[in-house]
């Protein structure tokens, strides 16, 4: 099959004079090494779920080795193998007003200030802008629509906090995106488009060309316009500019990513259809998901995200057999009886991860499987709903992160253990350069995860 | 720890005092001899900042935010709670030090009596709205009015933050490099919906074509038994027939974005006694984007249905697929069995224009000027471009601008592009520069308050009113340097809202001002099954059509507490009982004996009460909530942690109405501090079920819909609660409204400076006999609205 990207690099240096500063490769840098190796690179899936879970029925009793799931936990038992199941793990920077702060302190272990957003950077961004040049999306982060609606602001903090758990700066999240078709369009526009050989690689090139230079246009626009605006609003146009030279490193990044990847090479499916419009929640789920997992399989992208809803989500889940909304349900109380529901609402989320799982196991990728590549959080911001507690949070990995992680257990912590101690076992594992020595509030790392 | 809402009781009262711009006459004292740097701080310092500083927040709480007189205004909420916290001694706890009585009430009283002498006069800043990018609405109007045509791109850009109840919130957007690429594939998309190539025409065979079956159920039909051995298709020598769901698929590369005709000839039969005949659906890559009706004349006969999609350039697949399967199990004859369409032959022509006229109109609107005998290429270009860029950055442009631009027309020609090409490029450049993208104010270096520029107030006004571009009127205006002179200012603004763009009010205030975002979001259980799009949307236009109508009528803003008439079109007049009305599009009608007292202003709307119920129950502190927050700007503490579920209904007991369920709000007293002002206004709203319906019972139980307001009053009903809310609740509402709408205008966050402007607002309105276009016209001649002030920045990263 053709591909476009394979143009001589003269095609894109060739322009209106600019020059192209392409990043310098570091030959011993980790990826170079496995690049070296043809060794495919670890992928970071993180999937959120929020408003908590039913305790009893969610956490293994026993340590170690995983024998027989929990109720909650049993949708996942044809994968019990690939899994490392956590608690004692802590989001404690937002024990106050939870509700509204916990979603944006998950990944980044910061607590979100009153006012104007200002948490922390995510551990998928912090991943994302070191390895995200090598791919051509630097992550993606996708979502489902949310019933819930908040008026004003949220007691004092922004909304925003409840909406977004990655963060590429302190202040900024990175926008998601609910529709599997735009998404799609993002990921695989390129490939679907298949160009002719020949005459249409030329115009390709041209319109690539094309696009560079209106870029250095703008961003030259974009340099004087700083220069009128007072400090408080360089803010926006910084974005701005940001955001020009990202898209511009994106049209060279093909190249690069051809170069660093050495001699392993995703496998690109030959049948790529754009998703239908989902007409249920499950359809959606299940899009977004297979979209991750196309998204991975393809080296487009190594760090992706996902929220199944809001903070305090009222999102209805029919296919559970449950006609109640999300958070209605999780202030059920952990009683026999009572709680049911909401253990029956845990289970049917944690089928859908498994969906997912099962979908990267059966990937073959290298001498196993793109799951065997990968490490696929999946958790929630609070310990249970009905409390608002922000300890012992349901957190669980799975995959083998390249051979790096014993799967198959269940990892207690001392209690109240940051869950950024695990976020820095996680950033370790992408290599991300240097080790990461410290995450936002961990406090070193999470033993014997090996 | 005790539950939060207990430290919030008197928040409402004092805040709904301050909002009446009416001074405390009973605590008519003098102001107690204190001064905030020589008594207040140092007894914050002394009994309360050990715990509540910037490093230890105890509760979540820093007060080391309270620096000055200003800084209590800043942040009265957390003032209110620690006059709360120590006039009931909460505070200091027990084991801490407590200051002796008289000191403790000295502080408590002074800090009351500044909050509740507020004096605006002392506070006069017009804010500052940074620079920041269009939304998403904003973009597609203005596109709209730029070009013309293609702004259905605008639906492809990522979602914007609410903040405040309002997208536009500049504050809060961000901008990202998934923002630039959406905007360099939308100006692209722009520019070739602008410039039409000639149509091509493709000619495809449909018994050379793949057919692909189409599994599981389609639309309304019947699930049915395939027999087995019977075709679900059949190519004969001149068509190929369709029996089943399926359809016939190719794939094909289109040159060029644009609107597609897709003619396809073919006949249609319908099977023996079937309700419905067969209908064609075009499929575009997966996705339904047009269908049509194949009338059954039977085989020999030929059809020419044409379907039309527009379809962005490059590689697509494409099914034509039958819909409506019709099966008559009875019939002999196998060829009468099942409905069947023969495709005979499809063409695709396109890119075409709908409108000869209006395309036209379209480009030459672009191409001010055209190379000739008289004009070469390069100075038509520099016209047009001055034209564009002139109007899409929405300021006077500099000739130094206009030469940079026209770079990218020197580019493309010398590489020996078109005419049109060249320009195209041009343009494309102007749509993705921050030049049209962003809303930009010029700083100047002053610390004081200073007017915005002509040009600017013009934007601030068109992107108020008509959440769009301002117009060539508006700018000749500006131009002039006028239009900030009072009466130039209010005859624009008149101008303007009778201008039918000024239903963007209407289409993009309302909806957020009321909350009516979930509206679109996934399940809801109920009789009037709003589980399609389009019936939401209908919800969704009562609540617009009816703004759009004050404001074009200049109607009094508390026709939305109570109007004697309602916005509806024929499926809403179903729902509310209403005498029939035929048709989707939407009428005023006028509402007479019962439907008055139920219907009428935003209590009666289904969009409003589908919004905030549960999916199985309506949701009466939800609703309470609603009205005391969207309504009134008051809105109850948030709850607190650990809040048990309802009881549910027993499993052989008989099922309990709502209310009942509701008693532990009342009974437990760490509910019923906050519950005791939600509920009574949720149980009067009882008579509308979860998807706005009117009932009378509730679990077989008639409703007991009568609730007792703080105070004593008893209120029954709906009715009575909004003659309460316009009689009572007037100057509260009105004061909301305006506060609600000034932010929306100001696209920032109110702060406490803005009191001041606001109350002088809600004074203009209230002499107006509360006209719609007071509240507007007052807007737009408030202080913040025509001027600006640099923020004094105090921190490196969030300025005060």
């Amino acid at each position: 099959m053709n591909k476009p990207w394979q143009l001589s690099r003269r095609t894109f240096l060739r322009g209106s004079g600019a020059i192209l500063a392409l990043p310098l490769l570091d030959v011993m840098s980790p990826v170079s090494k496995a690049a070296a190796k043809a060794l495919p690179p670890t992928r970071l899936g993180v999937i959120l779920c929020p408003n908590g879970v039913r305790p009893s029925t969610w956490f293994p009793k026993e340590e170690g080795a995983l024998t027989v799931l929990p109720e909650a936990l049993k949708p996942l038992e044809s994968v019990k193998k690939e899994l490392l199941v956590f608690s004692g793990l802590s989001n404690d920077l937002c024990k106050e007003a939870p509700h509204h702060r916990a979603i944006a302190g998950f990944l980044t272990g910061a607590s979100p200030k009153e006012g104007s957003p200002y948490v922390g950077i995510s551990a998928d961004q912090f991943a994302a802008r070191r390895i995200g040049q090598f791919t051509r999306l630097p992550s993606l982060e996708l979502g489902l629509p949310e019933t819930l609606q908040q008026q004003g602001s949220c007691d004092g903090f922004s909304c925003v906090y409840t909406r977004n758990i990655a963060w590429n700066s302190a202040t900024t999240p990175v926008p998601k995106e609910i529709n599997p078709r735009n998404a799609f369009d993002r990921l695989f526009r390129h490939l679907v488009n298949k160009a002719e050989p020949g005459k249409d690689e030329l115009s390709l090139a041209t319109q690539t060309e094309d696009d560079r230079s209106v870029l250095d246009h703008v961003l030259q626009d974009a340099k004087r316009l700083r220069g009128q605006v007072s400090n408080a609003d360089k803010h926006k146009l910084d974005q701005y500019f940001e955001a020009v030279r990202d898209v511009e490193k994106r049209i060279n990044r093909i190249i690069v990513a051809e170069a660093h990847r050495g001699s392993w090479k995703p496998t690109i499916p030959t049948n790529l259809v754009a998703p239908q419009t989902p007409q249920t929640i499950q359809e959606h789920i299940r899009a977004m998901l297979d979209l991750m997992a196309l998204a991975f399989q393809t080296d487009n992208t190594r760090v992706a995200s996902m929220m199944f809803g809001y903070g305090a989500s009222w999102n209805v889940y029919p296919e559970s057999g449950l006609k109640e909304q999300h958070h209605s349900i999780s202030h059920y109380p952990d009683a026999p009886g009572k709680g049911d529901i909401y253990t029956a609402l845990n289970r049917y989320h944690a089928s859908c991860f498994g969906y997912l799982v099962e979908k990267m196991r059966s990937i073959p990728e290298g001498d196993g499987t793109l799951l065997d590549n990968s490490m696929l959080l999946f958790g929630s911001e609070l310990g249970q709903g009905g409390s608002h507690i922000v300890h012992n949070l349901p957190v669980l990995l799975a995959g083998g992160a390249g051979g790096t992680l014993k799967t198959g257990r269940h990892i207690k912590s001392v209690p109240h253990t940051p869950m950024a101690n695990l976020l820095v076992e996680v950033l370790n594992r992408m290599q991300v350069g240097d080790d990461v020595k410290r995450f936002g509030n961990s406090t070193g790392g999470i033993n014997g995860l090996a | 720890m005790q539950p939060h809402a207990s430290f919030r009781q008197p928040l409402l009262g004092a805040l709904a005092l301050l909002g009446m711009g009416l001074s405390i006459a009973s605590h008519a004292a003098p102001e107690p001899k204190l001064d905030f740097a020589k008594d207040a701080r140092p007894f914050l310092d002394a009994y309360c900042a050990k715990c509540h500083n910037a490093e230890k927040t105890k509760g979540g709480i820093n007060l080391d935010i309270f620096k000055d007189e200003t800084s209590l205004y800043r942040h009265r909420a957390r003032l209110e709670e620690v006059i709360e916290q120590l006039s009931t001694t909460n505070m200091p706890p027990e084991d801490a030090k407590q200051p002796d009585a008289a000191s403790r009430r000295n502080v408590t009283d002074w800090l009351r009596w500044k909050l509740d002498h507020f004096e605006p006069d002392r506070f006069r800043n017009p804010g500052y709205m940074p620079s920041h990018r269009l939304t998403r609405t904003q973009y597609r109007n203005t596109i709209r009015d730029l070009v013309g045509t293609g702004m259905e791109v605008a639906d492809d850009l990522p979602t914007d933050e609410a903040t405040f109840g309002f997208d536009q919130i500049g504050d809060v957007q961000e901008v990202s490099s998934v923002h630039l690429e959406k905007y360099l594939q939308s100006a692209a998309y722009v520019l070739d919906r602008v410039f039409v190539p000639p149509a091509k025409s493709w000619s495809f065979d449909p018994r050379k074509l793949e057919y692909v079956r189409q599994f599981g159920l389609s639309g309304d039909d019947e699930k049915v038994d395939f027999p087995v051995g019977a075709p679900e298709h059949e190519v004969t020598t001149n068509a190929h027939l369709l029996f089943h769901t399926g359809g016939v698929t190719f794939s094909h590369e289109f040159p060029h974005t644009g609107l597609y005709r897709f003619k396809v000839r073919l006949w249609g039969d319908k099977a023996e006694d079937a309700k419905r005949g067969p209908s064609l659906k075009l499929k575009l890559d997966a996705h339904r984007v047009a269908e049509t009706g194949v009338p059954t004349r039977g085989p020999g006969t030929t059809e020419e249905p044409v379907l039309k999609a527009v379809v962005r350039a490059g590689r697509h697949d494409i099914k034509l697929e039958m819909e409506g399967m019709g099966v008559a199990t009875n019939a002999t004859d196998i060829a009468r069995r099942f409905n069947r369409v023969g495709l005979l032959s499809i063409e695709v022509i396109g890119p075409v224009v709908e409108n000869e006229a209006k395309a036209k109109e379209i480009l030459d609107n672009l191409l001010v000027a055209r190379p000739g005998p008289d004009l070469k290429p390069k100075d038509a270009a520099r016209k047009i471009v001055a034209n564009f860029a002139g109007k899409a950055f929405r300021r006077p442009v500099v000739a130094d601008e206009i030469e940079r631009l026209l770079g990218f027309f020197d580019r493309a020609s010398q590489r020996g592009d078109t005419f049109e090409d060249a320009i195209k490029l041009t343009l494309k450049a102007v749509l993705v520069s921050p030049d049209f993208l962003f809303h930009i104010e010029h700083d100047r270096s002053t610390r004081e308050a200073y007017r915005v520029t002509d040009f600017e107030l013009a934007n601030r006004l068109s992107y108020f009113l008509w959440s769009s571009m301002p117009d060539a009127e508006l700018m000749r205006v500006a131009a002039n340097g006028t239009l900030h002179e009072p009466t130039v200012l209010e005859a624009q603004t008149r101008r303007m809202l009778k201008d039918v763009k000024s239903r963007a009010l209407a289409d993009n205030f309302a909806p957020q001002w009321l909350g009516l975002g979930s509206l679109f979001a996934v399940h809801r259980d109920g009789k009037f099954h709003p589980n399609n799009l389009r019936e939401r949307e209908d919800l969704r236009e009562e609540v617009v059509s009816f703004f759009d109508h004050l404001v074009r009528e200049d109607r009094p803003i508390t026709e939305l507490l109570e109007a004697d008439y309602a916005f509806v079109n024929e499926a809403l007049a179903k729902h509310y009982g209403l005498p029939e009305v035929k048709g989707r599009e939407f009428r005023k009608v006028a509402l007479t004996g019962d439907a008055a007292k139920r219907r009428g202003g935003v209590l009666g709307m289904a969009a409003v009460h589908l919004a905030v119920s549960h999916p199985k129950d309506t949701n009466p502190s939800g609703r309470g909530k609603w009205v005391l927050d969207v309504l009134l700007g008051t809105p109850p503490p948030p709850p607190p942690p650990d809040v048990p579920q309802l009881p549910k209904e027993e499993k052989d007991g008989p099922k309990l109405p709502l209310r009942a369920r509701l008693s532990q709000h009342r009974s437990d007293p760490n509910c019923a501090g906050c519950h005791a002002k939600i509920d009574p206004i949720g149980f009067a709203l009882e008579n509308y079920d979860n998807v706005g319906a009117w009932r009378e019972e509730d679990a077989g139980k008639p409703l007991d819909v009568s609730g007792q307001m703080p105070g004593g009053r008893t209120i029954n009903g709906p009715d009575e609660l909004r003659k309460f809310l316009l009689t009572e609740k007037r100057a509260l509402f009105r004061h909301n409204l305006t506060e609600r709408l000034l932010t929306f205008a100001l696209r920032r966050g109110l702060e406490f400076y803005d009191e001041g402007p606001v109350r002088e607002i809600a004074s203009s309105i209230d002499r107006e006999q509360d006209k719609t276009s007071a509240l507007i016209v007052g807007i737009v001649k408030s202080f913040p609205f025509q001027f600006r002030q640099n923020p004094q920045m105090t921190s490196a990263s969030n300025h005060e």
